[in-house]
């Protein structure tokens, strides 16, 4: 069995085309990652620009002055600063009816907090409204205190009445959100985590190293098809018995070490000059509603597991279709077609169980759900039971994977030379 | 040890490959000769289980074969018509994992490994990817790979496809050396392969079994039908239309000796000739050369 292994996972990893489309996604993963580090954009005080590793550091720094908790008191004295600045005549231009704060006075106060100010004027700006110009924070009456987090909770639950034209929450499924909001740790740390953000913000496109891993794998039995190899190896003894198990382990160790080394590529990349900062700050401080208790290092885990677990479905899909099909050509189009389908069609404006659906598909399966409102609150509604996306996800592959594989080896017996 | 295939039929759609095939076999080599798509390989390839039977069954000393699984198929040997390798792989390493899939322990492996190699003269090449190798240096490795594992039962396809005149000797020397209490399967179109070293002949026609006969005797039935006619040369070609022709020869002047097949004297002044199995073959497949013509 050893030497079969052995020999099978030279088969991959010796192919031409293997060591090429290997190489390539991993040129392409550095290239990927590195750009959101080369394209880091802060200003300066006095408004000029500054990019890469440099901005970085200005990030840490401005990021330094606002670290600490976010408690009521501390989010109404923010706003309030921001406020102020308005009530001085000089700092502000008006345009109609529009008051805007100088070029000058917005560089130096407002830029290198925007990020800051903007989770916070989230927390009260009407679902499905994007306010850019933070104009919620400027012109709200303030107590004593923000009633910061009354304002998430009565956005959260905003979510629930709003009328959708795709879906309809149950009230089932309002007690599983509203329930897993209640873990959410309040009040919020807040602190440098450009690392983690961008982190999340870019693990999707590790869908690229789990396409080239299926391009690796698909000749594993078609291929063997194509040679004419199967004459030879069906008729020896540990042909349809051992060798099969020796190329499913194969396979999947050669996904799992290609796939790691994109993965370590990708993070190592990121938090090597981003910094590890921030590892343990809430999620929240990404998006202000979103009703995971975790922290922004546990939701990087999550993410990368669950791309882990799409690369584990996928190859096991794939290592199905070469066992049925009679080409690894086939193969690809049926893995590129199951893999794209939703870019090719589009989430439905109207059709809920149709985007239920396509949420499930490797391509939107790699996207992180946290960053936006409509994936941290997509949720299937079972009887009797409610799955968060992620849930749904993990259940999703372990399926496939399980009901995969002893096909594989069901259809790579039964194929019939001819 | 006995090989039996009983009512043997593969049938794909409306057409037989092979129909109703039955024959017992005993240690020996068996050739099987027949024309393109008379259902050799088909055969070939159901008893080496990578193709089911669509009726009848293949035993082994009493024992079906499929029940046995890899109990038979730890006694096969095949060498497939169009072998398909890993070009990636050196021959070495191309072995090795033959062996490893037959079963064969990593240390018996290697010397096995060595001594084939050297015997099918590929030793020097042997680190060698198979990707830079002839046509014929793969037969080579192929020819090795089937007797890996010292098989009982060793179907080999068109064995000689690919290799030169010297290297076809050499083949048919390495089956004979190797055929002692083994049952030998060997298909081929190229009659002068079996000639020589099948001790039983099997003609396949049509998916059928037309001919199963010990080698010394199988010229038998072609007694006094073999002739050699001397014609003037604007005569061969009426007189080769009408007759299954063996051969034909210019000679020194305007003459010309054909080679006639024939159940009666084709033309005055014809003699009788000993018969070979090529002229049996052509014999029973005129038809085929018939319409191998036409279409020329």
């Amino acid at each position: 069995m050893n030497d079969l292994f052995k020999y099978e996972f030279m088969k991959i990893a010796r192919k031409r085309m293997s060591i090429i489309v290997v190489f390539a996604s991993m040129f392409l993963t550095l290239l990927l990652f590195i750009m959101p580090v080369k394209n880091y954009i802060s200003l300066e005080r006095d408004g000029s620009q500054v990019n890469g590793v440099a901005a970085i550091q200005l990030e840490k720094e401005y990021a330094k002055e606002l670290a600490g908790t976010l408690t009521e008191e501390r989010v109404a004295k923010d706003i309030r600063e921001y406020q102020a600045l308005f009530s001085n005549r000089d700092n502000v231009i008006k345009n109609g009816n529009k008051v805007n704060l100088t070029d000058e006075i917005y560089a130096y106060y407002v830029l290198p907090h925007y990020s800051y100010l903007k989770m916070i004027d989230e927390a009260f700006v009407e679902p499905q409204i994007t306010d850019t110009g933070l104009t919620v924070i400027r012109d709200m009456q303030l107590e004593d205190y923000a009633a910061f987090y009354i304002a998430r909770a009565e956005k959260v639950e905003k979510y629930f009445t709003m009328d959708y034209s795709d879906w309809t929450y149950s009230n089932q499924e309002k007690d599983f959100w509203n329930t897993k909001n209640s873990h959410v740790e309040m009040p919020y740390e807040y602190g440098y985590h450009a690392g983690w953000k961008s982190l999340l913000q870019c693990l999707e496109l590790l869908i690229v190293p789990i396409i080239a891993i299926c391009i690796c794998v698909a000749p594993v039995f078609a291929g063997e098809y194509q040679s004419g190899a199967d004459s030879v190896i069906l008729s020896t003894r540990y042909g349809k018995s051992k060798l099969i198990k020796a190329k499913i382990s194969a396979t999947f160790l050669f996904a799992l070490i290609v796939f790691s080394i994109n993965v370590l590529l990708s993070v190592g990349i990121q938090l090597a000059t981003f910094g590890m900062d921030g590892w343990n700050l809430p999620l929240q401080i990404l998006n202000v509603t979103v009703p995971y208790n975790l922290s922004l290092l546990e939701a990087t885990i999550v993410c990368i597991a669950n791309l882990y677990l799409v690369l584990i479905g996928m190859v096991a899909f794939t290592l199905f279709l070469s066992a049925k099909m009679k080409t690894s050509f086939v193969v690809l189009v049926v893995d590129i077609l199951v893999i794209l389908l939703p870019v090719f069609m589009g989430l439905s404006g109207t059709n809920g169980i149709l985007n239920h659906i396509l949420m499930l598909f490797p391509y939107m399966s790699a996207q992180p759900v946290f960053p936006a409102d409509y994936t941290s609150y997509f949720s299937y509604p079972l009887p009797g039971l409610t799955l968060d996306i992620i849930t749904m996800r993990i259940i999703v592959y372990a399926v496939l994977s399980v009901v995969c594989i002893p096909f594989v080896g069901r259809a790579f017996k039964r194929h019939q030379v001819q | 040890m006995e090989l039996k295939l009983n009512e043997l039929t593969k049938q794909f759609g409306q057409k037989k490959a092979v129909d109703r095939m039955s024959i017992t076999m005993k240690p020996g080599v068996y050739g099987m000769l027949g024309a393109n798509g008379a259902g050799k390989t088909t055969l070939m390839r159901m008893i080496c289980g990578v193709l089911n039977p669509t009726s009848g069954d293949i035993f082994l000393d009493g024992n079906s074969a499929e029940n046995l699984g890899e109990d038979y198929r730890k006694l096969l040997g095949y060498l497939p018509q169009d072998f398909g390798y890993y070009p990636e792989f050196t021959a070495q390493e191309f072995m090795c994992y033959v062996a490893a899939l037959k079963g064969i322990p990593k240390q018996e492996a290697k010397i096995r490994t060595k001594e084939l190699l050297g015997v099918v003269s590929l030793s020097e090449v042997s680190n060698k990817k198979i990707r830079t190798f002839s046509g014929g240096m793969k037969q080579r490795l192929g020819i090795a790979q089937a007797v890996l594992n010292d098989p009982k039962i060793l179907v080999l396809d068109e064995p000689t496809a690919g290799l030169d005149p010297k290297e076809r000797v050499h083949f048919r020397n390495l089956i004979a050396d190797f055929s002692k209490d083994k049952i030998i399967i060997l298909s081929t179109h190229i009659v002068s392969d079996v000639e020589y070293i099948a001790d039983t002949i099997l003609i396949i026609k049509d998916g059928k079994l037309i001919i199963n006969s010990p080698a010394e005797n199988i010229t038998h039935e072609m007694d006094r039908k073999v002739w050699k006619c001397v014609v003037p040369k604007e005569k061969a070609t009426e007189i080769s239309n009408k007759f299954c022709l063996g051969n034909l020869h210019h000679g020194d002047d305007d003459a010309v000796i054909l080679r006639i097949l024939s159940d009666e004297i084709p033309i005055d002044g014809a003699i009788n000739e000993e018969p070979t199995l090529e002229d049996l073959y052509l014999y029973h497949f005129q038809s085929d050369i018939a319409k191998y013509r036409g279409i020329r």
